[in-house]
């Protein structure tokens, strides 16, 4: 049984490395993107509208990137840092980089649906803009941000299986290149059935986190 | 103790100016309870935002203990902040926190040590009676106990100066009777000034001891609560009083009646307590119909209206006439087209 599936154990490792890892640096770059957008908004905490027309054109070019031309575009980025365009670690930097504005505007929508009264309540009570975001708005969004990374994480799992196309390997590689290439059915279609899983399991665990998260039921 | 001088405050939209406080001048006394009554977009929220500088003005002076707002830096407002507690009509606690990192929370912005956070918080728990709640989160809670505990929260750094804005407009009658208690207690007992902004009159009653009639931005009237109810001068005011007396005297069909006179009489005080009526008829040769009467319970004394219609000969009516001025009774002839 083992031995049948072997086959799956490196592809699968693969992916989870791209994804775990263009995850990480998205978030730390979408994180602040997205709360410097938040902030520099209409009536925010450090309005600024040169700055935040910036940050949503940056954000919106990002997004309408499409993942396949990106990992293109990219690739010479990919070579000065990782010292190669191609590969599974050559994959991270066009993946981290199509994840942070996603996650940037996620982080964005959350914010704002913190209620703004607590917002006010806390200037009366005479916080810094600093203690704003990191006691009350990312507190009081946690769940909806918890959420909102899930479904970046979900999003990364789909474009990590285009990053076959430069050579990155992963589960999407698998499915396409024995699958389709080599008409093996059967491999193509666990490969899909194994990622279907993954997805399933991340949404599942980001839900429960976010409902525990969440004392305002 | 506040005092707020000439403050003019507008808001520009895309082609319009909108004038949100003209002319503001208000003294606010130490320990007093004051209140600042005014329809819904009357600018009352605006000032009272104004007082700790979340509204900032385009012109006057605004005094909080000889400190001048207008003229802080941000920092130093920050600071000044921490010595006015604000409490909100929709109460605006933290979801995420619990009863007690509620009111921990303006301590923690404040950098208060562990320990005597722990102590002020049971301390301030115990003071608005929800000590059983502490590890409660907000969402598991009823209106009025939310807004105990936004009162403890902001009660945490011992402010001299409590801003209420229409902390009870979103609660139901005996829950607001029962906030307005616990803040006249506080008053009483940590030497609080209030000031509360509201829509409704029952609230100014119960227990402001003086009240600003706001109206498009304008004060309109100002003064003790007995004389606002005892002589409404302005045409808000008299709404505003009208308003808490469901027996409006225009609703009521009265019996038709030749030589009477429908007449309001308005009691304050002592003279709440005198046998008028019953003077009246013995003393003079008429007739007496009590059509409506209420009694308002202020802070401080009693106000009775009573409407009455009077008929008899017009001497025995004169006559009854001066002896209400010669037992200072207040009155007035009323006209209703239901009644001729």
């Amino acid at each position: 049984m083992i031995n049948q599936f072997s086959f799956l154990i490196n592809p699968l490792l693969e992916t989870l490395y791209m994804v775990f890892l263009s995850g990480i640096f998205g978030l730390i770059i979408g994180f602040p993107l997205g709360i410097m957008f938040y902030a520099t908004e209409k009536e925010g905490l450090w309005e600024n509208r040169f700055l935040n027309s910036i940050l949503g054109v940056l954000i919106n070019i990002g997004r309408s990137f499409p993942f396949i031309i990106l990992m293109i575009v990219l690739s010479p980025i990919s070579r000065v840092i990782i010292g190669s365009s191609i590969g599974t670690t050559a994959s991270i930097v066009p993946l981290s980089i199509a994840a942070a504005p996603f996650f940037a505007r996620i982080v964005e929508n959350s914010l704002k649906e913190v209620n703004p009264g607590v917002i006010e309540a806390s200037l009366a009570m005479g916080a810094s803009n600093f203690q704003i975001i990191f006691k009350v708005l990312i507190p009081e969004a946690l769940p909806s941000l918890v959420l909102g990374t899930t479904l970046t994480v979900i999003n990364l799992i789909g474009y990590s299986a285009m990053a076959g196309a430069i050579g990155g390997g992963g589960l999407g590689d698998l499915a396409i290149r024995y699958g389709f290439y080599r008409f093996q059915g059967d491999i193509m279609i666990i490969s899909v059935i194994v990622i279907i899983i993954l997805v399933q399991g991340v949404q599942l665990l980001g839900n429960k986190i976010a409902i525990s998260l969440n004392k305002n039921r | 103790m506040i005092e707020l001088k000439n403050i003019y405050k507008s808001y520009h939209t895309k082609n319009d100016k909108i004038t949100a406080l003209k002319n503001i001048n208000l003294r606010i006394n130490k320990n007093e309870i004051f209140g600042i009554i005014g329809l819904s977009g009357a600018g009352k929220s605006t000032l009272i935002r104004t007082i700790n500088g979340l509204e900032k003005i385009d012109q006057g002076t605004i005094l909080v203990d000889k400190i001048n707002i207008t003229n802080l830096n941000k920092k130093d407002l920050l600071k000044e902040r921490k010595n006015i507690g604000m409490i909100f009509q929709h109460f605006d606690l933290l979801n995420s926190r619990t009863v007690y990192r509620n009111v921990a929370f303006p301590l923690e912005i404040s950098k208060v040590d562990k320990k005597i956070i722990a102590e002020r918080v049971n301390e301030l728990l115990d003071l608005v009676g929800l000590a059983d709640k502490r590890d409660t989160y907000p969402s598991q809670l009823s209106g009025g106990q939310k807004q105990r505990v936004a009162i403890a929260r902001a009660l945490a750094n011992n402010p001299k100066l409590l801003l209420c804005d229409e902390a009870t407009s979103a609660l139901d009658p005996e829950t607001t009777k029962s906030i307005l208690a616990l803040l006249k207690k506080l008053q009483q007992t940590l030497d609080l000034t209030i000031i509360m902004i509201t829509h409704q009159m029952e609230v100014v009653k119960e227990i402001c001891d003086r009240v600003a009639v706001i109206n498009n931005g304008e004060i309109v009237e100002l003064g003790n609560i007995e004389e606002i109810f005892f002589n409404p001068k302005s045409k808000v005011t008299q709404g505003f009083i009208n308003s808490i007396h469901s027996n409006d005297i225009k609703d009521i069909t009265i019996p038709n009646k030749e030589n009477s006179k429908l007449i309001k009489l308005t009691f304050i005080g002592e003279s709440s307590k005198k046998p008028i009526i019953s003077s009246l008829i013995k003393n003079n040769n008429v007739e007496i119909n009590i059509i409506s009467g209420n009694i308002d319970k202020l802070t401080s004394t009693n106000i009775g209206n009573l409407i009455i219609q009077i008929s008899g000969n017009s001497n025995e009516i004169k006559n009854s006439i001066n002896y209400l001025n010669a037992e200072g009774i207040k009155w007035e002839v009323i006209n209703n087209d239901k009644s001729i």
